[in-house]
């Protein structure tokens, strides 16, 4: 992949993960688009100029955390997993990210999504269907530009 | 695609070329619990916020093993005294360690059992074969009559 298309990949994560962030902001107070990102990105130098290595730190927990739960039926153990509770942990910035894994394979990431957005988009989904449940939080991160 | 997670065999070190058959691929949208029941759902007692599990209505949602024997007497199953080849009966057996439960496998003949591995492959294998540490011991076994086809 050239650099300019990771750059322009992460710009878009980056971008969307502020978005999210100032989205999950609207209940407390109305905000517009522009200027209140530009802020936002400002605010944060560290974690934009990170977000490769967040990206690693990333897939670093989500695999071992695969390697730790993949064989157990226990959702229960799944999501008390260390790693997977750092992810919980790397808050908003991680939405996109998780998102992204969610379209690459309908894991229990439904766990980590509600407790960092609040949101319940696939609560009228047939019970047990994990997929549909996945399908629900990705045309949920879609529609709000988290992810494409 | 997500990279995939360590072999099996790896964690089930009782599986030998001799005493199992792996029978899918990776496929994370079904449980044991509900592999064993018939279906493909995520079967689960307790409320997983972000979506729906599927669990028996009227079943106590707790992570013992009496709850997911009602379960599985909500399918029509009742607790038997072993896992040997009944005709006319299918069977299930739950493992757990102590008064938790962490897999169910169903019988498919005098040999083989079904099992899904928690969110990964589906194997079949000689029941006590994934004894061990991820999913204990042989708590309880259960058949009930074979549905007329």
């Amino acid at each position: 992949m050239p650099d300019g298309t990771i750059a322009n990949a992460i710009t878009a994560t980056a971008v969307a993960a502020a978005g999210l962030v100032l989205m999950t902001m609207q209940d407390v107070q109305p905000v517009s688009s522009g200027p209140e990102l530009r802020v936002f990105l400002e605010q944060q130098p560290a974690t934009i100029a990170d977000l490769g290595t967040l990206q690693a730190k990333f897939e670093k927990l989500a695999n071992e955390w695969r390697r730790n739960t993949t064989f157990s039926s226990s959702v229960t153990d799944i999501v008390l997993d260390p790693n997977y509770q750092q992810i919980i942990g790397m808050g908003a910035v991680a939405v996109p990210l998780i998102l992204n894994e969610l379209k690459q394979s309908p894991e229990h990431w439904f766990w980590a999504l509600a407790a960092i957005t609040g949101a319940d988009p696939a609560k009228n989904e047939p019970d047990g269907d994990i997929e549909a449940a996945a399908e629900a939080w990705i045309r949920w991160g879609v529609e709000r530009g988290i992810i494409r | 695609m997500p990279p995939r997670p360590p072999d099996y065999r790896q964690a089930f070190p009782q599986l030998t070329d001799d005493n199992h058959e792996k029978k899918s691929e990776f496929d994370p949208r079904y449980n044991c619990i509900g592999f064993a029941a018939g279906t493909k759902l995520w079967w689960w007692p307790k409320r997983i916020p972000g979506m729906n599990r599927y669990w028996p209505p009227g079943v106590p949602q707790e992570v013992t093993i009496e709850a997911f024997v009602k379960a599985f007497e909500f399918k029509g199953y009742a607790v038997c005294s072993d896992g040997a080849l009944e005709e006319g009966f299918e069977k299930i057996a739950l493992f757990g360690k102590g008064d938790e439960p962490k897999h169910a496998a169903r019988q498919i003949d005098k040999r083989y059992w079904a099992s899904k591995l928690g969110g990964n492959i589906d194997i079949h294998h000689e029941l006590k074969a994934v004894e061990g540490d991820q999913y204990g011991q042989i708590i309880r076994y259960m058949k009930r009559a074979k549905p007329q086809t």
